[in-house]
């Protein structure tokens, strides 16, 4: 009996550990992999790729408009931006990550360059990334340039 | 045995379910944050304005490179104040997300307006806060224009 009602408590108290996420060591993973598919899939122009990087349920705050919500209207938010800016690649670049459990805030910086190789901005962000289903997906996602006004 | 073990475990559950934050204060003092930053800007107050952030906190401005810790905060946004000319700040926070006992993510609304009642500006931030020496203080400060 006690075995089975420890073997119970054990079970249960896994689940809030997993919710806690204490330190999860993935994070750094998970997040540098997530960084790096998010820049392929803007330079190779695949929207699809870069929503896929976001969680269905995600906030994406950009400058000048209104927030975005939800994983398709990202999509279409960033083949958007695509469509806008042919030929520009992205260079991202984490200068931050805090592993908060479950919860991952990651600082870093952007540089875009035009299809000629010149600068066209730079800027910085910052991105709430959220283990769900054993994937960290960005949750909030909201940058602005540095360059002077 | 069964109800021994029942109350071991309710107790032991109890125990994470505080520490997901949901009793940490942190929406009460965020809210009570946004009041306070948007007062601290509204009377021109600098230095009232840098005690909300951390000692080693980044504030990341639009068209600027990022001002990181307290003393480049308070100058900062001592020459904001400067060169907003009067304006006054209203500020919404949308929405705030515990992050266990110390932390937490605040995304909000804010609207300028200028000193002659003119919509100057509006747009959108995220803070995250951390409990520092036992107060909430904003660690990671970024906002843009949804002009």
């Amino acid at each position: 009996m006690r075995s089975a009602a420890l073997a119970v408590c054990a079970a249960l108290l896994m689940f809030p550990s997993a919710v806690l996420g204490q330190a999860d060591p993935d994070a750094q993973v998970g997040v540098k992999e997530g960084g790096m598919a998010w820049a392929a899939a803007w330079n190779a122009g695949n929207a699809a790729g870069i929503a896929a990087q976001y969680a269905d349920d995600a906030m994406l705050l950009p400058p000048e408009g209104d927030a975005v919500q939800g994983r398709a209207a990202i999509e279409a938010f960033w083949q958007g931006a695509m469509d806008a800016l042919p030929g520009v690649t992205v260079k991202l670049e984490t200068r931050e990550l805090h592993n908060l459990g479950d919860v991952a805030v990651e600082v870093g910086s952007f540089v875009n360059t035009g299809a000629d190789g010149e600068p066209v901005g730079h800027g910085k962000y910052l991105v709430v990334w959220m283990l769900k289903d054993g994937t960290w997906q960005m949750a909030r996602d909201i940058w602005n340039s540095s360059m002077g006004q | 045995m069964r109800t021994a073990g029942l109350i071991l475990c309710t107790t032991l559950l109890a125990l994470p379910a505080a520490a997901l934050g949901q009793d940490s204060g942190a929406e009460a003092a965020i809210n009570d944050g946004a009041v306070a930053w948007a007062t601290a800007w509204n009377t021109g107050d600098a230095a009232a304005l840098a005690a909300q952030y951390s000692a080693d906190a980044v504030v990341m401005a639009p068209g600027a490179a990022a001002m990181e810790g307290a003393e480049a905060i308070e100058a900062g946004l001592t020459a904001a104040i400067e060169g907003a000319g009067g304006s006054q700040m209203a500020i919404t926070p949308d929405e705030i997300i515990p992050v266990g006992d110390d932390h937490a993510i605040e995304v909000g609304t804010f609207v300028e307006t200028g000193a002659d009642g003119s919509h100057k500006d509006h747009g959108k931030y995220l803070a995250v806060w951390a409990k520092v020496d036992g107060s909430w203080k904003i660690v990671r400060d970024i906002w843009n224009s949804s002009m």
